[in-house]
């Protein structure tokens, strides 16, 4: 059978093994750890102390913890990246067999947070280069060696590119003259207005 | 060693030697897989007590499966797949032509050989992919045929 949150395609075998698991725990604890498993996926410490704490009273062996985490982690990362709305989400996980107070908690904690999870994934998708920042300076060159009145200005431009495989920041440097930096500025307005028109 | 040393009062290199030994014992007993006979008779040779004997069976088969599962990762690796990161995208227009609809695929494809994470870049347009896809399906396929089938079963 195919589900929408994990693609259109069945549902993975563990996921649905472990459906069994997330029943025992209390569906207001449930709605708690979700909160966590959420908190780490957006990027920030993920209190597991509290986990354990909750997962208490369910007497949850460690290895079963883990796996909440990890199915949670799967459903919710996967109903986000597939858009799924929340109640659509609610419908397939008590198709899974999971218990509707269970579902309905979960996809709660979803929806609050459906829109700023799409952004975090938006940010983590692949990207092989970034332009951190541009420095510019504009100078006038009164003589040289060659020409004894040269009086043109010059242009120094300086891209910092971030190459997103090592993570390192280089500096890429370069003089333009008036002229050479007029083409560029204008071919770089001319990809300005055929990116607005797609936004 | 120093800890032993103290209490057993034996200087620091013959410790050292006796636990090199055991290690040897250890690794080309559970290397060969021999089994209780074998392991028995080739320690008699050494000429240790009865008890002393007993001990080193116990520890001999109470701590095979790990060693043979530790030996078993130090064999040479090639690079392997670790994971696959990709994007879809449609250029639009470049400086020399507008109007264009050219879709590609951009990968990165993480792999892992002997905990050194590599990635490589790659990118190509739907028509290769469908190709490279079509080309791993039917290596796949490879294994149902009658040809692999009869040696995977004389393998098991």
């Amino acid at each position: 059978q195919r589900f929408r949150f994990c693609g259109d395609l069945d549902c993975p075998d563990w996921v649905l093994a472990e459906i069994s698991t997330l029943a025992k725990i209390s569906s207001v604890k449930l709605k708690l750890i979700c909160a966590q498993v959420l908190r780490d996926l957006l990027g920030e410490a993920m209190e597991y102390e509290k986990i354990l704490k909750l997962t208490l009273d369910a007497k949850l062996e460690l290895g079963d913890v883990k796996a909440t985490i990890a199915v949670l982690g799967f459903i919710l990362s996967s109903a986000a990246k597939h858009n799924v709305d929340s109640e659509s989400l609610s419908n397939e996980l008590q198709q899974l067999g999971l218990p509707k107070e269970h579902a309905s908690g979960l996809c709660r904690s979803y929806e609050e947070k459906q829109s700023s999870l799409q952004d975090s994934l938006r940010a983590c998708s692949l990207r092989l280069s970034l332009l951190r920042s541009v420095h510019w300076r504009v100078d006038y060159t009164f003589s040289s060696s060659e020409l004894q009145e040269v009086n043109e200005p010059l242009v120094h431009l300086t891209f910092n590119v971030q190459n997103k495989e090592c993570g390192r920041t280089t500096a890429v440097p370069m003089t333009l003259s008036a002229d050479k930096f007029q083409v560029l500025l204008a071919e770089l307005k001319q990809a300005q207005t055929l990116m607005n028109t797609l936004l | 060693c120093a800890l032993f040393k103290g209490k057993l009062n034996i200087d620091v290199d013959t410790i050292q030697h006796g636990v090199e030994g055991l290690m040897y014992l250890l690794t080309e007993s559970s290397k060969l897989m021999i089994s209780e006979i074998d392991f028995q008779d080739s320690i008699h040779a050494l000429g240790f007590s009865e008890e002393l004997n007993k001990s080193l069976l116990q520890l001999y088969l109470d701590n095979r499966k790990e060693i043979r599962s530790i030996l078993g990762e130090l064999s040479p690796r090639l690079p392997s797949y670790h994971s696959l990161e990709w994007r879809l995208d449609v250029q639009l227009a470049s400086r020399s032509l507008r109007q264009q609809i050219k879709p590609a695929v951009t990968m990165k494809l993480h792999l892992n050989q002997n905990e050194d994470h590599t990635a490589r870049v790659l990118q190509t347009d739907p028509a290769t992919l469908l190709h490279l896809i079509q080309q791993l399906e039917q290596a796949l396929g490879e294994m149902k045929t009658n040809h692999c089938r009869r040696i995977v079963r004389n393998m098991k």
